[in-house]
């Protein structure tokens, strides 16, 4: 049992338990909140975790590529309870974050490692995976919202593109269960396909389903916004490359080709929309637009080598939005908004933050040295060979997310009267500015040695491998 | 409760369907909590009766139970939010309504046509395209009319609406229609009581955003 997905499931539980019982403590809810998610990411880099295990009548099982996929999850819920701890008051973040966390985690684990015949079925579906999914996302509402009065909009969204993808799933889990009883009905694979497609785009945020993005982005707290995008989002990435792996019926070149046309719609929308923001926290959720676009762009090309780089794309992602939510949360301590107005000169109030905000922006872009630059560059050299269509989507999502950001530097850096009240500089929280400097640590040395992370996406790849 | 199943599956499945069609319908075209809410909770039962005739009683009453559940969240939400009415010091110049104007908002004949067109579209739908999941082609039938119309009438109402209490109606309507038909091709208790706590944290995310949206009144939507 211990070598199996359970702890990884049931520790985060506990630990919610545990939170909502030290709810009065912030300082003691943050910290087990955060050791029990960076505690697991250990347990799950040096343990196997492929013994099943037979829960509910379904088996419990990690691949290598969902375990590393974990402990990827894990760390970056542990630095965004860490951020959450000195810019929120909010309680109730920790318990239902953590609930969510092992719904994400049970998603990925509630998998079976071949598709074959299993109970007298000829297809395995994912029910289990798409429901616990969607139980994650109905819980991220609560932090989403955050209790802000009268703000609703873009959390209602994202609510209703996120669960109508759940019947999308579950009718094509059926009709790829039609279709292998009947594999010459060519119309039930070409049914479940489209099917599949639409739950991934809704579940992605692929443009024309991206609303929610960029109202999230700047409506939630931005740590709340940075565990949807960076936990829930690239959880249902990890279940799209495990789909892509485990569906034959998704092999087919039809397949990629609408995943590249989506990827170049989602890349330019992302990218050109970035461009013109004049609110940090809208600009963030186009730059998460753009990124996706560049993910499925990469992924299309149905390589060994642009998965590695749609993988690379979704992984240093984190530390971007990672450093862009941590500086907006502490500049919203004092701002009224995230709006390039508001944030005049907060790089000489809040260095940290301004610092914090405008690298996490850069790297968002892809904009060298940072992490971010990385994956630009590795799905840039899958497609400019062949497609250069694809390549000038790329270039336009990064250079308006990049134009974008010079574009708030400007009003970061503009100076600030030594008459003015807000001039004084503000003390920001000893933790908050270590997470910056990891974050910022990391973001350089990703960007500037990238083989560093090449041994986990070597084996990443091999276990996601598209057949 | 199933008793109570079992002696209201004895009603002809026509009758269900079409009181089923009815509350969808009413759905859509109400803009009164208490009634929405009512509406809702009748919703489940009927789909509960309904599945009882395709799959074992225990699972419809599953559904019927889920809905029980739902409905009382939503209605205690309706009620801290007084029903979303203004402030009462907003309205204290306003004329007092009548009571069918209580019942009957502005709007509803625009919404009677969307809601009919809805239904309308659906069987035309439901019969051109009949979905053979059960040996019974009656029951499939039922199955696919209710499946059909809830589907569509759900996603009309999540269309039509801004007040996340409506949307959120709409879009356990559409959950519940996909579950008619899903619960008859898998009728599996793990996955039916999965479905039902989904359902359960989705109604408590609604009735969050419900008293967050009703808290500001005026919050201006682009």
């Amino acid at each position: 049992m211990i070598n199996s997905p359970l702890p990884l499931i049931v520790l985060p539980l506990l630990a919610a338990v545990v939170t909502f019982g030290f709810r009065r403590s912030a300082t003691l809810s943050a910290l087990i909140a955060a050791a029990i998610p960076i505690g697991l990411a250990i347990f799950a880099w040096v343990t196997p975790l492929d013994t099943a295990l037979n829960f509910l009548g379904r088996e419990l099982i990690l691949t290598t590529g969902d375990r590393l996929a974990i402990v990827i999850l894990f760390l970056t819920a542990a630095a965004v309870f860490l951020g959450v701890w000195r810019t929120s008051p909010n309680w109730t973040y920790y318990p239902i974050a953590l609930i969510a966390l092992a719904a994400v985690v049970a998603a990925l684990g509630a998998r079976p490692v071949n598709v074959s015949v299993i109970g007298g079925r000829p297809f395995d579906p994912f029910q289990y995976s798409v429901l616990f999914m969607t139980i994650a996302v109905a819980l991220s509402i609560f932090p989403v919202q955050g209790g802000q009065p009268g703000v609703a909009s873009g959390t209602l969204r994202y609510l209703i593109l996120m669960v109508i993808a759940l019947p999308a799933f579950l009718a094509a889990a059926w009709t790829l269960d039609q279709y292998s009883q009947s594999p010459d009905a060519a119309n039930l694979a070409q049914a479940s396909i489209a099917l599949l497609l639409l739950g991934i785009a809704l579940w992605l945020g692929i443009a024309p389903f991206h609303s929610w993005l960029p109202k999230i982005s700047s409506e939630a707290p931005p740590l709340s916004s940075a565990f949807v995008l960076g936990i829930i989002n690239v959880g249902a990435w990890f279940l799209l490359l495990d789909m892509l792996h485990e569906i034959k019926a998704l092999g087919d070149p039809s397949t990629f080709a609408v995943l590249r046309a989506a990827g170049i719609l989602t890349a330019v929308v992302g990218g050109s929309l970035a461009f013109a923001q004049h609110d940090f926290g809208r600009l963030m959720g186009y730059a998460i637009l753009g990124d996706i676009g560049v993910a499925l762009a990469a992924l299309s090309t149905h390589t060994d080598a642009g998965l590695t780089a749609a993988l690379i794309v979704v992984i240093v992602r984190m530390l971007g939005l990672g450093l862009m939510a941590i500086g907006l949360a502490i500049a919203r301590q004092k701002q009224p908004d995230d709006t390039f107005e508001s944030m005049t000169g907060l790089a000489w109030r809040m260095p940290w933050a301004a610092l914090a905000i405008i690298v996490g922006g850069f790297s968002l872009a892809g904009v060298p040295p940072f992490a971010g630059f990385t994956g630009r560059w590795a799905a840039l050299q899958q497609v400019a060979g062949t497609d250069l269509l694809t390549a000038f989507a790329l270039l336009i999502s990064t250079v308006g997310v990049a134009i974008g950001t010079l574009r708030g530097l400007q009003s970061v850096l503009k100076p600030i009267e030594p008459a003015d009240p807000s001039a004084s500089r503000t003390r920001e929280s000893r933790i908050n500015i270590a997470l910056i400097l990891g974050a910022l640590a990391l973001s350089l040395i990703i960007g500037l040695f990238p083989d560093v992370i090449a041994p986990a996406l070597k084996q990443m790849v091999a276990a996601f491998a598209i057949k | 409760m199933s008793d109570f199943l079992k002696t209201l599956s004895s009603v002809p499945g026509v009758v269900v369907l079409i009181a089923l069609l009815i509350t969808a319908a009413l759905l859509v075209m109400l803009t009164n909590w208490r009634l929405l809410i009512f509406a809702l909770g009748a919703q489940y039962l009927l789909t509960g009766l309904l599945l009882s005739r395709a799959v074992p009683i225990e699972l419809g009453m599953v559904k019927a139970l889920v809905g029980i559940m739902i409905c009382p969240v939503l209605y205690i939400t309706a009620r801290r939010v007084k029903w979303g009415h203004p402030e009462d010091d907003e309205i204290e110049n306003e004329k007092p309504k009548s009571r069918l104007a209580w019942l009957i908002s502005p709007g509803l004949p625009m919404r009677l046509i969307i809601a009919t067109t809805g239904v309308v579209l659906s069987l035309s739908l439901a019969l051109r395209n009949p979905l053979a999941i059960t040996g019974n082609q009656a029951v499939s039938h039922d199955i696919t009319v209710g499946t059909f119309t809830l589907l569509l009438l759900g996603l009309l109402n999540m269309a039509l609406n801004e007040n996340p209490l409506k949307v959120g109606l709409g879009l356990l309507s559409l959950l519940t229609g996909f579950e008619l038909f899903y619960t008859v091709i898998e009728p599996t208790l793990t996955i039916v009581g999965l479905l039902g706590l989904t359902n359960l944290i989705i109604a408590l995310a609604i009735a969050y955003l419900t008293i967050a949206w009703t808290t500001h009144p005026h919050e201006v939507q682009p």
